[in-house]
């Protein structure tokens, strides 16, 4: 599995995990993401249970394994956090921080030893080490209680399943030529998120923020323009095509 | 060893349940029973003296059957517990494959050795199930035992009542003859149920 570090300042780093090439063939390519600051981690949406042995050896060369404190899933799909039943049995004393909404459902996939910290519809903020982040909402985007990190500083959104795409194996880790690039998500937008109502407040939430790169759980990073360039091309697209 | 191991796993939360299901079929044909024996202690009231060694094989016949649903009842709570310690060991099993193929992977990784406390703890809990696992079942399978052998009183006993039926005036004979036969089917019925439960674990031990 590919394993890069995208960010590093004096007080914590970014990193980035995907395009396994032992994942096995009819499961979805999925991104994972890592900040690790001080003697604290936190696992960003680590991913379904035929992912879990790549990522954690993955993971193991950049963090011990017992300095993962914290795992966020922005939402509650298998792709996401199916894997939990194991991280359930590799971490002592680390948080889970998830949508309330989703508390009983994410719980079936096996936690005995993690706590559940339940995220507020509104978000909420937490520290990890030395760093602040945020849990930005971004409900029915494409799950009815659904969340993403912002890591000001670093002025990174990791943006779950907004900007995803859906691309062969061995895809780039970033975004390339946006314009060739959006082939590759309008269905995946127009599809898997229902309604324009909450892609339009959204957008108008991100666009307050000052985001260098944009970092979405399936296909590639956006980077500088190119995060301006996905705003105003979302802006203009209907989703919920089921219903049209 | 780690073929043993996955054997475990998938054959015998399956086995348990398995046991559950024959037992809980086993109980209901009890149940019958139950009432029957109350059908004939009330025929051998009626059929007077000539039944009174009828009417004595009927509190057998009851106390056969209320014994048999309690222990079908403990062995079906049992093989549940079974069922669900196989499917936790099953699950502990996976967990161990998972973190020995990510340490195979992490190969010199520089913090892999920080995978081995996570293993070790996942292979005593697998020690661990396995030893409940085992103890879990020996229970069970003397239980099941102990209601094989109390069911081959049954079928004496089913004999002894057709024989006394026969002793009692027309009038009742040919009714109580009907309940003699029904405890000896649903003797043999239940028999028929804990012989396949005693076979679903009997290669084990």
């Amino acid at each position: 599995m590919l394993s890069k570090e995208i960010y590093r300042d004096g007080r914590h780093q970014w990193f980035v995990f995907g395009r396994d090439p032992d994942k096995p063939d009819g499961i979805i390519d999925t991104n994972q993401y890592m900040i690790k600051s001080g003697d604290k981690a936190l696992l960003m949406d680590p991913g379904g249970i035929e992912l879990f042995a790549a990522m954690l050896a993955a993971i193991v060369k950049h963090v011990p394994v017992d300095q993962i404190t914290h795992i966020f899933a922005s939402h509650q799909d298998p792709d996401i956090i199916s894997s939990l039943g194991l991280w359930d049995r590799t971490l002592k004393g680390a948080t889970l921080h998830a949508s309330g909404l989703w508390e009983g459902f994410i719980r079936h996939f096996g936690m005995d030893t993690i706590s559940y910290d339940a995220i507020p519809d509104e978000g909420s903020k937490v520290t990890i080490g030395n760093t602040s982040i945020e849990f930005i909402p971004a409900h029915y985007l494409h799950s009815s209680a659904n969340f993403h990190v912002y890591d000001a500083e670093a002025k990174i959104l990791m943006s779950g399943d907004v900007g995803a795409a859906l691309e062969g194996p061995g895809a780039a880790m970033e975004v390339e030529d946006f314009d060739a690039h959006t082939a590759h998500m309008r269905y995946f937008h127009q599809r898997w998120m229902p309604s324009n109502k909450a892609k339009n407040e959204w957008i108008e939430s991100v666009s307050k923020l000052d985001i260098e790169l944009m970092c979405p759980q399936h296909g590639r990073m956006f980077r500088g323009d190119d995060v301006k360039r996905f705003l105003d091309w979302f802006n203009k697209l209907d989703v919920g095509i089921a219903n049209n | 060893m780690q073929q043993k191991d996955n054997n475990f796993g998938t054959e015998h939360f399956v086995a348990a349940s398995i046991v559950a299901a024959e037992l809980h079929q086993a109980t209901r044909v009890a149940r019958d029973i139950s009432l029957t024996a109350g059908n004939a202690k009330a025929l051998a009231l009626r059929a007077g003296d000539s039944a009174r060694g009828f009417r004595a094989l009927t509190d057998f016949i009851d106390e056969l059957a209320k014994l048999t649903i309690k222990t079908a009842e403990h062995v079906n709570k049992l093989a549940v517990d079974i069922s669900r310690e196989a499917a936790d060991s099953t699950r502990t099993l996976h967990a161990i494959d998972h973190f020995e193929t990510a340490i195979k992977k992490a190969g010199e990784a520089q913090y892999s050795n920080t995978l081995t406390p996570a293993l070790n703890e996942a292979k005593q809990q697998r020690d661990k199930a396995l030893q409940a696992f085992n103890s879990q079942v020996w229970k069970l399978k003397t239980q099941l035992d102990d209601l094989a052998r109390e069911l081959r009183a049954g079928l004496v006993l089913s004999a002894m009542s057709r024989v006394e039926a026969t002793q009692v005036g027309e009038d009742h004979a040919v009714s109580l003859q009907v309940i003699a036969s029904k405890v000896a089917e649903a003797t043999e019925s239940i028999r028929n149920h804990i012989e396949k439960s005693q076979q679903c674990f009997a290669h084990i031990h």
